[in-house]
């Protein structure tokens, strides 16, 4: 399934591990179950404040941020993970249940990887979150190989 | 008792016919009828009043009052002609009495509006110009010549002129009642119509009473004659007792009003130009006293008018915000609902794939249930969004994400998707292209265009009927048009069709399930990019919606309308 070409990021990192945040109980188990069906590993957040100390704390390697949550918002979380450091290459994935292509156009400008319109098919998340993880690995591969030969030239 | 009354006028009438014809050349029988009728006439309102009881008994005992008074003054007139053979002289005990009647008759004029509630300032001006007016040519006509003394005696002068006072007075009265803006009846009219005819035989009367030259039996006696029956038979009719409740007209300034306003201020300078053409001593100054009146009247009237008009503009302008206002929020609210909408329906479709992709431990049945559920939810999410674009449409914020598209591709592509159903309901799909139909535009909502035109063609054609959707490039555009042989949309109905929420006739006959949104969804989104859409459908034929888009991408009008 979508899960399995992440099987080689699973080995290298274990489980990969998704940020969910969502004010809404239900939606928030909804992800959380889909996800974890797939292999993946959740942690959860209900609301702005407390997903970005988790993102920060953790450091997932994807965050699922609904973007009407009260308080801080999944646009500001975005932000302010993009202004911070460690936190600034995690991709994430936005839900809204506002169809305003304005509205995306902010959360996309403010760092998202990819947004998905309320009401949404799990299994089409899980297949955007296995996208963006699949993108982000594929950045990062360069580095990796490089590292692998730079190991390899010292063993050699 | 309308029998009775118009009984009264038919008999009332007869007798004034016969009063000119059979009575003609015989004094006495004259005498006789117009006796007959002045006093039935004081009597029948009497009786008017004992049969229909109305809760405004105050003008009917004063016409009676009057009509009683008129009545002994005949009788003193016709005593001469019983008992000496020859008229009475002028002035007579007779005029006294005839005097007498005339603030008793205007004052049951003026009672007779009590219930109508207080006048309007607009009415007593207009009644008051017509008086001032009509004033200024009585002066001319009869009191002027009167008071400058014509071949009666002083004291016939001093009767002359009471009388004509006593018609301007109750003239005043008439003129108030004709301008109350009321939805009339037949006893008002009655009333109104029988002291306008007495007071043309007054003024007939007066003006040959002023070189003594009237004699009883002149056509002039019917003013007065048929006035007497018209009072009797109002009073008899049973709609005198609802003139006190009659309902208020249209407060409109209407036409024949301002053109009787402006033929009444002609009153004063065509009396000085007819004066000033005579040799007679000129009225100059009793002229200008009646044309400075009805000039400052009709200045204060113009200036009400300007205050109305300004009150009624701000009202329209104070509703119409208002309106506004409710309409913006009516769009808020279906926005705001939609939205919320959306998270709950998140769930319900978000567990219900849950569930049926979640194992195999459901029933065939069970499975058939998850379906009817998701379907449902589906429908559900459809009629949100379609509330939600139809708000964005309507507030003019629809915001398209345009780019590059080949608009034949779009429409195979529904044509495809529409295929399983029209097979399904036996209808032949047809799709054609001509020509490159490559054009900037957003290819969800113009996809959702297409959808929406074809569903709406399959839903409302028959079994065995057919559906086409052709796709053409033209000279600067780029032209859609989906056809159908289905029961065709009432020409009455055509215009309607994109407002949003309207359904046709044939859809709710035909039980044909919609929300009547789709339509305007469709053109809202056409005219985002700068395009038309027209209909052409004969019932029982079937429609033709055709799409044009223009090429030349979306003009910067169109971008702000999307902004």
């Amino acid at each position: 399934m979508n899960a399995d070409p992440n099987k080689e990021t699973n080995m290298e990192r274990h489980r990969p591990l998704v940020l969910v945040a969502d004010d809404d109980e239900d939606i928030l188990e909804l992800v959380r179950f889909r996800l974890a069906r797939s292999g993946y590993d959740t942690i959860c957040a209900h609301d702005g404040t407390q997903a970005l100390a988790l993102a920060s704390e953790r450091l997932p390697d994807v965050a699922v941020l609904d973007v009407g949550m009260p308080g801080l918002d999944g646009v500001g979380v975005t932000e302010r993970m993009r202004s911070n450091e460690p936190t600034k290459h995690i991709p994430v994935i936005l839900l809204t249940a506002s169809a305003n292509p304005g509205d995306v156009a902010k959360g996309m400008s403010a760092g998202a990887e990819d947004y998905v319109t309320k009401p949404f098919s799990p299994e089409m998340l899980e297949s955007r979150v296995s996208a963006v993880l699949k993108a982000a690995a594929a950045l990062r591969e360069p580095a990796r190989l490089n590292s692998v030969i730079r190991r390899a030239g010292a063993v050699g | 008792m309308k029998r009775v009354s118009h009984v009264y006028a038919a008999v009332g009438i007869g007798l004034t016919v016969a009063y000119f014809t059979a009575a003609a050349g015989n004094i006495d029988a004259r005498a006789v009828i117009y006796q007959a009728m002045a006093l039935s006439a004081g009597i029948t309102v009497l009786a008017g009043i004992w049969v229909h009881r109305p809760s405004n008994r105050a003008p009917w005992y004063l016409f009676a009052g009057g009509l009683l008074l008129w009545s002994a003054g005949d009788g003193y007139w016709n005593s001469y002609q019983w008992f000496l053979g020859k008229e009475a002289p002028y002035p007579s005990p007779a005029d006294v009495f005839y005097l007498a009647a005339y603030p008793l008759l205007a004052a049951g004029v003026l009672t007779l509006m009590r219930g109508w509630g207080r006048a309007q300032l607009r009415d007593i001006l207009d009644a008051a110009i017509v008086s001032v007016s009509a004033a200024v040519v009585i002066w001319v006509l009869l009191i002027g010549p009167l008071a400058r003394g014509s071949t009666l005696s002083a004291l016939g002068t001093g009767a002359s002129v009471g009388t004509t006072v006593g018609d301007v007075l109750l003239l005043a009265a008439l003129a108030q009642l004709a301008m109350r803006r009321r939805k009339s009846n037949l006893a008002l009219r009655w009333i109104g119509l029988s002291i306008g005819l007495t007071l043309v035989s007054d003024y007939v009367y007066a003006y040959l009473n002023l070189n003594s030259t009237y004699t009883s039996g002149m056509l002039i006696d019917a003013g007065w004659l048929v006035g007497y029956t018209l009072f009797g038979a109002a009073a008899l009719h049973p709609s005198m007792k609802s003139i006190g409740a009659l309902p208020a007209a249209a407060p409109t300034l209407s036409r024949l009003r301002l053109a009787g306003l402006g033929v009444v201020l002609l009153a004063p300078p065509v009396a000085l130009m007819v004066q000033s053409t005579e040799s007679a001593p000129t009225d100059t100054l009793e002229i200008g006293i009646g044309a400075t009146l009805t000039v400052l009247l009709v200045a204060w009237r113009v200036w009400l008018l300007s205050r109305e008009r300004e009150r009624a503009q701000a009202e329209l302008t104070r509703q119409n915000d208002r309106l506004l206002e409710l309409d913006r929020m009516k769009d808020e609210l279906i926005a705001l609902v939609s939205h919320e909408l959306r998270t709950p329906l998140t769930s319900i479709v978000g567990y219900l794939e849950l569930i049926a992709e979640g194992g195999g431990e459901l029933s065939a049945e069970q499975r058939k249930h998850l379906a009817v559920a998701e379907r449902n939810a589906q429908r559900l999410i459809h009629l949100v969004s379609d509330l939600l674009l139809a708000a964005q449409v309507r507030a003019g914020r629809l915001s398209l994400q345009t780019d590059e598209l080949n608009v034949a591709a779009l429409a195979e592509e529904s044509v495809a998707s529409a295929k399983p159903l029209a097979q399904e309901r036996d209808i032949r799909l047809s799709y054609r292209s001509r020509g490159d139909a490559r054009l900037v535009a957003d290819s969800n909502r113009l996809a959702q265009v297409i959808d929406n035109l074809l569903s709406n063609a399959l839903k409302f054609t028959p079994e065995g009927g057919s559906v086409d959707v052709s796709v053409r490039a033209e000279l600067g555009s780029i032209v859609i048009e989906v056809s159908d042989t289905g029961i065709g949309i009432a020409e009455a109905e055509q215009s309607k069709l994109f407002t949003p929420f309207f359904r046709a006739d044939s859809a709710v006959e035909h039980s044909i399930a919609g929300t009547g949104l789709g339509l305007s969804i469709v053109k809202g989104i056409v005219e985002a990019h700068g395009g038309t859409i027209t209909l052409s459908s004969r019932v029982p034929d079937g429609s033709t919606f055709r799409v044009d888009l223009p090429t030349a991408g979306i003009s910067h009008a169109e971008l702000e309308y999307a902004a």
